[in-house]
């Protein structure tokens, strides 16, 4: 009977694991890189991790409804090259942010300028010795 | 190729279920163990005119695509429709067929490694460290590492297949010709989804040309995938970084989906393989 219920657990739990959810990776295609848009909100979260940091933010739309935007960037390594550090980006700040926005209408774009809360300006980096798709 | 590998592991998985919770924190385990990895310094780039031992190909080495001459199977063109495109054989076309519909419904990571061919032809820098009778090469994007023995050794008989192949390096003048065998044609050879097969024979041919690029000529024989060999010509150039690699976690990955992709609703997290 012991033996039925644990191979009952195992099951449900070699199934959990199998119908997971897969992880979806955004490629260049998803973004529109020819119609960039400019964001200027407060920032929520800045998550500093593979494969890209996340920078989320409260936006006002031009009829005034607050939208939190999702803003994915290269890697930490990539941005670290270019200046930035984990500490870039605090919850409170006011940023303003370039974005190539997805091109499904989502409040989520993949980052391309930042202008921090002290001013500075920031690329989103550049991988390989050119600029290039974001994979 | 990753949509057979899920596939794969949904056939396989669910009859020895018991086992699947050991295999997921076996993985996890693994990537734990890469950021360990202690990290070295890369020797200082300097300019191309330079001297340089044209055998030493130590240092952190950053791709430069745009360097590959025009004409040759592009392995970063994400544009949809790779233009030429490889000699696939019959088998080679539908699987790259295949892989392109999974990517394009929004590509899937899964801590996997990379394999060595996707590994250079991702624009991240590597590291070539000596190490006695082995070359060492540490990939940053994935945090995965190679070994290219330089001791004369053959290939072993019973190569176990792996991600990243077995890999025995040799000289010729001052071109240094690596071989390898032994992937498991569970990875994409290129970011569009070209396919490999366990009979993949991959040649690197390295030269550095200057103080500050490296040349390395790859020529991909598959059988089962390609209709006959077939090159691609890549250049890096040589960086004063150091590597600030981080392994794949599944944690990362499910924060990532959480922020980023479900936001954007973006297709590939509810796909789901077909037969």
């Amino acid at each position: 009977m012991r033996h039925r219920i644990a191979g009952a657990v195992a099951l449900a739990l070699g199934l959990l694991v199998v119908c997971a959810p897969l992880r979806a990776h955004h490629g260049g295609s998803d973004y529109d890189t020819t119609n960039l848009k400019t964001l200027k909100g407060t920032v929520t979260e800045f998550n500093w991790s593979n494969p890209h940091c996340q920078i989320l933010m409260d936006v006002k739309q031009d009829d005034g409804k607050v939208v939190n935007w999702s803003v994915e960037t290269l890697a930490p390594a990539v941005l670290k090259r270019a200046g930035w550090s984990p500490q870039s980006m605090q919850p409170g700040d006011q940023v303003t942010v370039t974005v190539a926005p997805s091109k499904r209408g989502t409040p989520v774009g993949t980052l391309r300028k930042a202008v921090l809360a002290s001013g500075k300006e920031l690329t989103g980096g550049y991988i390989g010795e050119q600029e290039q798709p974001n994979p | 190729m990753q949509r057979i590998r899920v596939h794969t592991r949904l056939s396989l998985l669910v009859p020895i279920s018991s086992l699947t919770a050991v295999l997921a924190f076996s993985q996890f385990t693994a990537a734990q163990i890469g950021a360990a990895s202690q990290k070295t310094g890369a020797p200082a780039a300097q300019s191309s005119s330079a001297a340089f031992d044209p055998r030493d190909f130590s240092g952190v080495w950053n791709p430069a695509p745009l360097l590959q001459p025009k004409g040759e199977v592009n392995p970063l063109d994400l544009g949809g429709n790779p233009n030429p495109l490889p000699p696939f054989s019959a088998v080679g076309m539908t699987k790259y067929q295949a892989n392109k519909k999974f990517i394009d419904a929004g590509d899937v990571l899964d801590c996997d490694p990379y394999g060595t061919a996707r590994n250079f032809f991702t624009p991240r820098p590597f590291e070539n460290i000596k190490a006695g009778n082995r070359l060492l090469q540490h990939f940053e994007y994935y945090d995965n590492w190679r070994e290219i023995w330089t001791d004369g050794r053959k290939f072993p008989d019973d190569l176990e297949p792996d991600y990243m192949g077995y890999s025995v390096g040799s000289w010729d003048g001052s071109t240094f010709v690596v071989e390898s065998k032994g992937y498991n044609g569970k990875q994409f050879l290129t970011w569009q989804g070209f396919p490999l097969s366990p009979q993949m024979h991959q040649t690197e041919r390295w030269q550095r040309i200057d103080h500050d690029t490296l040349k390395i000529v790859f020529t991909f024989d598959d059988p089962t995938m390609y209709s006959k060999p077939w090159t691609i010509t890549y250049f890096y150039k040589l960086k004063d970084w150091a590597l600030d690699a981080h392994p794949c976690t599944i944690s990362a990955l499910k924060q990532y989906d959480d922020k980023v992709s479900h936001k954007d609703n973006l297709p590939g997290r509810d796909y789901q393989p077909q037969n």
